[in-house]
């Protein structure tokens, strides 16, 4: 990335020299992504990140659409960025079906199959769950959607470079990733476009990325999305083994000591470096608190949600009651995970929640920090 | 941590002592507009100040949201005092339920064992080692007012780094150490009540007050009547404008309002003194009873010089009678009582 910062400096849409090695690093950040994904590198369009490249998708795949039919169908579960750019398309006169996922986080083939209509002109249902790690079908729901004619879009943020993404075998007509997840810079991201599909542009300009997302691209980011993409393409299979194993043990060892715990999301079909898990009795913010002090980070609910105690949507969507959402946290594993970090954070999660367990026993009611009307 | 310069340079000198500090902002209300929204101790400008503040620090900054237990505890009383004819404090209970109530027991659940806040206050040691709070040195700036409801066992926890500061000390201490907020202005209003107007905030809530069916007569000594006003919650003891009586009579003041008839009895500056009252709603910092003794001084109000006093024991409550007249004693108002220096205990006007 430092390369396109201080010394390749040419702008990828110029004729010159300069010009020509900047366009030959885009052209080969293109190539990187499509090897991962299955596809053409003219079928992938570089954005600011997933919530950019979910909005063209969902905004500018409906939009284009519209002459055909009015209805959307996404899950009850997705990320804010495609559960609000529904909630703007609703806005703006479309009719909006969100099917529920089940106690798992999972969307059913069946569950998508039974809210088509006539009108049903897209469908957008994440392959892995951001919360929970669960992992849709979107093979089976890719039949279903190109049985009807309609677009199937896959938020693929959480899936892209860690297990596999093929959207032939997928029949999917768009998909959003992010380099951030995948050890790559942050505000760089990309949408894959199947040929053929129509899409309004966001925005206006240039003739950057064939019109679809124009302006100037930001190339040290798209080459570190490239070069991170090679290297989960190297690495994925091993990386995917060694995080299931490491997860597994971390949770064996939390559910060894500890009582009332409940892991959140599908048992098997997860993403293998997911765990959410529920504490009875214990506010998941005072226990992502006490690990931050022991300078262990994770997260109650995704990142954009965060500032507010509200339980996570997603958690009480899949029907978790307010208190098991309320105590619940999400720990991602990854790339630098060692097992002594796992060992030493089971034995801090242990000893917190034991903690803030005896102390909730001995506070008066009223001082109970868990809103239980939620 | 509000993002001040008090709970800043308070962190700051923790920070420099040897202390592991932990900042918390709390969200305690939402802004009723945009204005109130800029206002300087709103959540989001308190957070981001706060924030950077922890990060010059080095310190782990968190906020929490205590929004229903400040409605709870903090401002539905605050509305009901009002409806019942008096005059609230609120920030004392803000003190007393959600500093040293709900962030205090967050802060004991992540194994942190001391509470400091950025008030001009004392706590020292007596003689025989147990802890006392004790006015500030800077007589201008003390706080000690409002911290009469903190639970006497929490005294043997609480730090006040300021107690013995100047402000203008404080602001030399922040920009020494760099901070950004040295020149902030303070915020001297009650924090959920936009641009310090409780009488349109009391409209805006409450229903049967803006269709006036808390008017009521004004009536003066004698029982006559002499005017009408628009609901009696807006008013106070002490009040002498908005009385809508115009010139030339002896100055007029609230002396008594009562919710039961919506009379507010009004009166001249003589009839506001009172050199006797009783007090609720007791906390006690010192465990020693009141055996009607000269000796303590009462502050009936923020920023009063204090008054010297006899405080007796009565049933759950306290009586306290004064030599020299107290001027516009008022219920709902605290009633501080120290021996020299010391916060000894507190209570609510009744």
């Amino acid at each position: 990335m430092n390369e396109y910062m201080l010394e390749k400096f040419g702008n990828p849409s110029s004729i010159h020299s300069f010009g020509r090695e900047a366009k030959a690093a885009l052209e080969q950040a293109h190539d990187s992504v499509a090897a991962l994904l299955n596809c053409s590198p003219d079928d992938v369009f570089f954005t600011s990140g997933g919530t950019e490249a979910d909005n063209l998708a969902l905004v500018g795949g409906a939009e284009a659409n519209r002459h055909r039919g009015d209805h959307v169908i996404v899950s009850n579960v997705e990320h804010p960025a495609v559960r609000n750019a529904a909630d703007e398309l609703e806005r703006r006169g479309f009719r909006i079906t969100r099917v529920s996922a089940d106690r798992w986080g999972e969307v059913h083939p069946e569950a998508i199959a039974a809210a088509f209509t006539d009108h049903t002109i897209l469908v957008s249902v994440m392959h892995v769950n951001n919360e929970v790690g669960t992992i849709n079908d979107i093979v089976a729901i890719g039949k279903l959607t190109r049985e009807r004619g309609v677009l199937l879009h896959s938020d693929a943020v959480q899936s892209f470079g860690k297990i596999p993404l093929d959207v032939q075998a997928m029949n999917l007509d768009l998909a959003s990733l992010s380099g951030h997840k995948i050890y790559g810079p942050k505000g760089i991201g990309a949408l894959y476009v199947r040929h053929g599909v129509r899409l309004n542009p966001r925005f206006f300009g240039g003739h950057q990325e064939h019109r679809i997302r124009p302006g100037t691209e930001n190339l040290p980011g798209i080459v570190g999305l490239g070069v991170a993409a090679d290297l989960c393409r190297k690495e994925m299979d091993a990386e995917a083994a060694r995080l299931s194993q490491l997860r597994d043990r971390l949770y064996r060892h939390l559910c060894d000591e500890l009582e009332d715990i409940t892991l959140n999301g599908h048992p098997t079909k997860r993403l293998p470096g997911n765990l959410n898990i529920s504490f009875r009795g214990v506010e998941g913010e005072a226990l992502l608190m006490a690990l931050d002090l022991e300078g262990i980070a994770v997260s109650t609910g995704s990142a954009c949600s965060s500032g507010s105690t509200q339980p996570s949507p997603v958690l009480l969507a899949m029907g978790l009651p307010p208190e098991d959402a309320q105590s619940s946290i999400r720990l991602t594993l990854g790339r630098a995970n060692t097992e002594e970090e796992i060992d030493r954070t089971a034995q801090v999660i242990i000893a917190a929640v034991r903690r803030l367990r005896a102390m909730s026993d001995r506070l008066p009611e009223n001082s109970k920090l868990i809103t239980q009307n939620s | 941590m509000s993002g001040g310069v008090d709970s800043s340079v308070a962190a700051a000198l923790l920070v420099e002592r040897g202390y592991r500090v932990v900042g918390f902002t709390l969200k305690l209300w939402d802004a009723e507009d945009d204005d109130h929204a800029r206002k300087v101790c709103c959540t989001a400008v308190m957070a981001r100040d706060a924030g950077r503040v922890c990060a010059i620090l080095g310190i782990p900054h968190y906020t929490i949201d205590l929004r229903d237990r400040f409605r709870d505890e903090v401002i539905e009383p605050f509305a009901s005092e009002y409806l019942a004819g008096h005059t609230p404090n609120p920030c004392v209970h803000c003190n007393s339920r959600l500093k040293w109530g709900a962030m205090w027991d967050k802060a004991r659940t992540l194994g942190l064992q001391r509470i400091a806040t950025g008030h001009y206050a004392r706590i020292q040691a007596a003689d025989d080692g147990s802890p006392r709070l004790l006015c500030a040195l800077d007589n201008i700036k003390d706080q000690s007012y409002f911290l009469w409801e903190i639970p006497a066992e929490l005294l043997a926890v609480t730090i006040f780094p300021l107690g013995e500061l100047t402000k203008s000390e404080v602001r030399k201490h922040a920009r020494r150490l760099g901070l950004p907020v040295a020149d902030k202005e303070e915020s001297q209003e009650v924090c959920f009540i936009p641009r310090d107007d409780y009488r349109t905030w009391l409209l805006n809530r409450n229903q049967a007050l803006a269709d006036g069916q808390l008017a009521g007569e004004m009536v003066d000594r004698e029982g006559r009547v002499i005017g009408r006003h628009n609901g009696y919650p807006l008013f106070t003891i002490g009040q002498r404008k908005g009385l809508g009586l115009g010139g030339g009579t002896p100055r007029l003041f609230v002396t008594r309002i009562e919710p039961e008839t919506h009379r507010i009895h009004l009166g001249e500056k003589k009839d506001l003194d009172c050199g006797e009252f009783r007090v609720g709603s007791i906390n006690r910092l010192r465990n020693a009873p009141f055996d009607g003794r000269n000796g303590y001084t009462v502050k009936i109000r923020y920023r009063d010089p204090g008054i010297v006093a006899r405080v007796t024991e009565n049933g759950n409550g306290l009586y306290i009678s004064t030599d020299d007249p107290a001027r516009a004693v008022t219920p709902g108002q605290s009633a501080v009582i120290y021996c020299g220096d010391e916060v000894v205990a507190g209570g609510i006007i009744q």
